[in-house]
């Protein structure tokens, strides 16, 4: 049979009658509870994926770009830390290369403590574009031009009341030049307040001059290098090191960011991956609706499948209306779960920002009813632990594929009603009510 | 009872028989089963990573009540307090450690009770000793110790700092010898947090705000005890679930999406059951006027057909619990299985012989992937499944009640 | 009046449809005594169905009051409609309409099973009722075993078999053939003459009507007796 007849009879198949009593109705409302049970379970898929994608691409960028840069030169037989740097700048197709000199000490103001990681910059740094796209200002500014200007994290600073222009004690140890350690205590003047919207990243940072650093710093506690950033370290993650290998004095080794940071990437990773195994057995379980609802199909067109074999139309043709109907069907229940799971990933902030007003105004309601005290503000997402927002970033080809294994597997489920039509006798069809 | 006794004989033949009318219900059946499991594993799984930090936390660190010493002592709390495990009296001091080649690392100490181990057997039963012993001097975890290459009997440096409004900072080193590493499987505190008994302290603490500490007999009693607390004149306790709201509240809340996202599974289930029912009710349609002309009302009749969502939804829910409970408490060995078959696999296909990994321990600081299921939970779930098929069914058989006997058999 | 089983007073019975209203059935009269047999016929489609449907408590009507067994049927409610189809009425219909996947016996037993929840009491009820209408060796037959005319015996059976106090039979022997349809109709009157039971048949066979002690024909709508 050819392809316009057979899409003739499988529309009408498929569409139903307008004028069917509620009996023969049967099929047409399983076809569209299975087509809703696509949609509705690729909705969560869809949306989990993104946010996740969108989360970990956040946190990513911010650690790329505000902590291991996209390419380190560390050196192992060399002290010319200004030598690779200048030579890094020079490297065709690097935006940037600066020194850093990291290593820990205490922070001592207004009568608390805190632990901190020192980070030795330099103001090229600071003020990059590529930094600044994740740095956000909190108050003050970011600049450490003087020698003991300081920048601190917004959770530092919160815990030691911080503000630009206090003054801070910073603690480092070091050893003296009879060998014994002893702490070196120094007076930085925090210039501004900065937060990367990921505290994991900047609990504890404390920004300063590296010039400074390296005068302060105690050398076997300090680990020393160049950053360097070239182009969009996603697209192309090899491509800060690709730049400058070569082109570095001897002595350095050259790592690319995933290396650097190699657990954490993989582990978030390894965690986007399971959730989605998890979601995909919704859409699993719902492909089981195609099959279900093909079969009722299959069973009360009975008497059309007999008419139609006996005007000539073979199995074959008749499995082939039924299982390409299957994966229509998917594909159906396929772009409208994409475009609910799209519409709620595009606007998930605001969602999520609804949602837990309602829940504040909830546990408001409540404690208010039950006479207990007004519960502290509720954040769906605590910032202490997720990004502050989620990025939305749209990756057309991820959801392309959802969309493809949706129709796979809805066209794999159409495929025992398919031989079940086929194997249908005529006598059968027409014999039945 | 008697009056369903016919009601199942009707049902038991119905849909044995009943298979060539439609679509079985074996799929759904299968569906339920899969989503009980999956939610199951899925839920013990995070759990076990949660209730290894939370319990980690609890023993070691903020206790179940932490009240401000100033202004009461350890005994004080424990009179107001009758049915409490232990209290003690803690400091914690952020500091930094240098170990003899000069590395240095942040670190939090806690100037503990000398009797801590005696007083405390939650705190002792948590840290498990990798060599040396509690007491005699610092305590540091296995990832410090790895990370600053420490061993039992090295001595270390740590910082002590006091600010005095008219001297300034006064900064200077202490030593102290390590007497122990222990382990408690919580990464931050492995690598983060030392023990020191107070009498050994040299004034480390000195300046520190004091807290103490209390356990509870059941954890969940914080609130309470607060309460018995502020009536005995002590004021400023604070609950563990308030101190660490933050961690415990993200902790819960990726729980609850968890649930919703999986539980999606039982709201697919229950539209293939509707639909299946409907189906099976409209194809008896003769049957059912029947046995209405015979004097069954519409209730018996819908029971009938709600025989068969029971069996669906029990059958499934028990299967789901009983596949579910099986892989959960085994899924380490069935994650070992997996790498294998998948690297022996990639071996086989020329690769690098790397397997599938889950939870691999580069990547989390874990051994074995720790599974814990509260009966609450099991229960929920499972209800929830077996719930699914059932208001699906029943909403289903509603149908029966419009099937008039009279114009069923009129139509001849 | 205390022996009327049957009252019909005023029936009107009207099918709405898309393209008319139909008055099928325009004031019955009727009144049955304990143990009469009664015959109606009348051209077909002419309501005789729907009248015996209003009297078994499967249909109600448009206006009128019905009483069957001392019970008003017009404003029962559904479960009193219930118990009253199940104890107080026996329907044979046309088309047997027993149920496909049971057997003889199950199908029998099943009306004594629902009212008592007792299993072997209804089916040692159900057998000596299978054996007089000769089915004694079909008990354990499912329907599409047995021809028409067995079909129709095990239904008389099943009519009896909580012993009501009517049986209602649509056109019984409709469907069945001579030799088929003779064995009913001398199963059917024998037995309510038997257990004392009131029989009312709706048929077009002139002799099974004739053997009724009371005649009535139905034609426009209205019950005329002879």
């Amino acid at each position: 049979m050819k392809g316009a007849p057979i899409l003739f009879v499988a529309s009408r198949f498929f569409a139903g009658r307008r004028n069917a009593a509620g009996t023969r109705d049967q099929a047409r409302k399983a076809l569209v509870g299975a087509v809703l049970s696509i949609a509705l379970s690729l909705v969560p898929l869809i949306t989990v994926m993104q946010v996740a994608d969108g989360m970990i691409r956040g946190i990513t960028a911010r650690y790329v770009e505000l902590g291991t840069y996209h390419a380190q030169a560390v050196p192992y037989a060399s002290a010319d830390l200004v030598g690779a740097r200048d030579a890094a700048r020079n490297a065709p197709g690097v935006t940037g290369a600066w020194i850093e000199r990291q290593s820990v000490g205490v922070v001592f103001a207004h009568g608390a403590r805190e632990g901190a990681i020192i980070r030795g910059v330099e103001q090229g740094f600071v003020t990059d574009p590529s930094t600044l796209e994740y740095l956000r200002v909190v108050s003050g500014a970011a600049t450490i031009e003087k020698p003991y200007d300081a920048l601190v994290g917004s959770a530092m600073a919160r815990k030691l009341s911080l503000n630009a222009g206090d003054t801070v004690n910073l603690i480092t140890i070091r050893r003296n030049q009879s060998g014994v350690m002893i702490p070196r205590v120094s007076i930085l003047t925090v210039r501004g307040v900065v937060s990367a919207g990921y505290r994991d990243l900047d609990a504890q940072w404390l920004f300063m001059r590296q010039e400074t650093a390296a005068r302060l710093l105690p050398p076997e506690n300090t680990r020393s290098f160049v950053g360097i950033k070239a182009a969009d370290p996603f697209k192309a993650p090899a491509a800060a090191r690709d730049a400058v290998s070569g082109h570095l004095p001897p002595g350095f080794s050259v790592y690319q960011w995933k290396d650097i940071q190699r657990n954490l990437f993989e582990s978030l990773a390894s965690t986007r991956t399971m959730l989605l195994l998890i979601m995909a057995i919704t859409v699993a379980v719902a492909a089981v609706n195609v099959s279900s609802a093909l079969t009722t199909l299959v069973l009360e067109r009975g008497q059309e499948i007999a008419v139609m074999k006996s005007l000539g139309a073979s199995p074959a043709d008749l499995a082939r209306i039924f299982s390409l109907g299957g994966a229509a069907l998917g594909a159906l229940g396929a772009v409208l779960g994409a475009a609910g799971g799209l519409l709620v990933s595009v606007r998930i902030n605001q969602i999520l920002a609804g949602l837990e007003r309602i829940l504040n105004m909830l546990r408001d309601l409540s404690a208010r009813l039950s006479g207990g005290l007004s519960p502290a503000q509720y954040r769906i997402l605590d910032p202490a632990y997720y990004l502050e927002t989620i990025p939305v970033h749209i990756p057309f080809a991820e959801i392309a594929v959802v969309v493809i294994a949706a129709v796979g597997l809805s066209f794999v489920a159409a495929l025992g009603p398919a031989r079940r039509a086929a194997a249908l006798s005529p006598l059968d069809g027409f014999r039945k009510r | 009872m008697n009056r369903l006794a016919w009601i199942r004989f009707v049902a038991s033949r119905w849909f044995r028989s009943g298979r060539k009318v439609g679509p079985s219900l074996g799929p759904a059946t299968a569906g339920i089963a899969v989503g009980v499991a999956a939610l199951l594993c899925v839920i013990g799984v995070m759990n076990g990573f949660q209730i290894g930090f939370i319990d980690a936390v609890l023993d070691l660190d903020s206790y179940h009540v932490r009240i401000p010493a100033a202004g009461t002592s350890v005994s004080a709390v424990l009179s107001a307090v009758p049915g409490a495990r232990a209290a003690l009296q803690f400091v914690d001091v952020r500091t930094m450690v240098v170990n003899a080649r000069g590395k240095a690392s942040p670190l939090r100490i806690k100037v503990v009770p000398d009797t801590v181990m005696a007083d405390d057997p939650a705190f002792a039963g948590r840290l498990t000793m990798r060599s040396g012993t509690f007491g005699a001097g610092l305590a540091v975890g296995s990832e410090l110790a790895r990370s600053l290459d420490i061993r039992v009997g090295d001595m270390v440096s740590v910082l002590s700092v006091q600010a005095d409004v008219d001297t300034g900072i006064d900064a200077h080193m202490l030593e102290f010898t390590v007497s122990g590493i222990y382990h408690c499987g919580y990464f931050d505190f492995d690598a983060g947090l030392a023990f020191l008994p107070s009498s050994l302290s040299s004034g480390l603490d000195a300046g520190e705000t004091p807290v103490i500490g209390l356990r509870l007999a059941d954890r969940y009693d914080d609130e309470r005890v607060i309460g018995l607390l502020e009536a005995a004149g002590i004021r400023g306790a604070e609950g563990w679930r308030t101190y660490n709201r933050a961690f415990f509240g993200a902790l819960r809340m990726e729980k609850t999406v968890m649930l919703m996202l999986v539980g999606l599974i039982f709201i697919v289930v229950g539209v293939n059951i509707f639909h299946l029912m409907r189906k099976a009710v409209y194809g008896r349609v003769d049957d059912i006027a029947t046995i209405k002309a015979l004097g069954a009302a519409s209730i018996d009749v819908r029971r009938i057909f709600m025989m068969d969502g029971i069996a669906a939804g029990a059958g499934g829910a028990i299967a789901g619990l009983v596949v579910g409970l099986l892989v959960a408490f085994n899924i380490n060995g069935i994650f070992s299985g997996i790498s294998a078959i998948t690297s022996a696999i990639n071996g086989l296909a020329g690769g690098s012989g790397k397997g599938l990994e889950f939870f691999s321990p580069d990547l989390f600081y874990i051994g074995d992937v720790p599974v814990r299921l509260s009966f609450f939970e099991v229960l929920f779930i499972t209800g929830a499944g077996a719930a699914s098929a059932l208001v699906a069914a029943w909403a289903a058989s509603a149908r029966v009640s419009r099937i008039m006997p009279a114009e069923v058999l009129r139509d001849e | 009046m205390n022996d009327d089983v049957i009252v019909c007073d005023g029936v009107r019975k009207t099918f709405h449809s898309a393209a008319e209203d139909l008055e099928i059935l325009r004031g019955i009269d009727l009144r049955l005594s304990s143990g009469d047999c009664a015959s109606i016929t009348g051209p077909s489609g002419c309501g005789k169905s729907t009248l015996l449907s209003i009297l078994g408590g499967l249909d109600s009507p448009s206006t009128g009051r019905v009483m069957v067994g001392g019970i008003e049927l017009s404003d029962a409610r559904e479960d009193e409609l219930s118990t009253f189809r199940a104890r107080v009425v026996g329907f044979v219909f046309q088309f047997h309409y027993l149920l496909k996947d049971f057997t003889a016996l199950e199908n029998t037993m099943l009306p004594a099973f629902m009212a008592s929840g007792d299993r072997r009491d209804a089916e040692a009820r159900a057998l000596p009722l299978l054996e007089a209408v000769g089915l004694g060796d079909r008990l354990h037959h499912v329907p599409s075993m047995l021809s028409g005319g067995e079909r129709q015996r095990v239904a008389i059976a099943r009519a009896l078999i909580n012993a009501p106090a009517i049986v209602l039979a649509d056109e019984p022997t409709g469907n069945l053939d001579r030799a088929s349809a003779g064995i009913v109709e001398e199963l059917l009157f024998q037995m309510a003459a038997t257990t004392n039971t009131t029989l009312l048949v709706v048929t077009h066979d002139q002799g099974m009507a004739e053997r009724a002690g009371r005649r009535f024909m139905l034609r426009d709508g209205v019950l005329l007796e002879s």
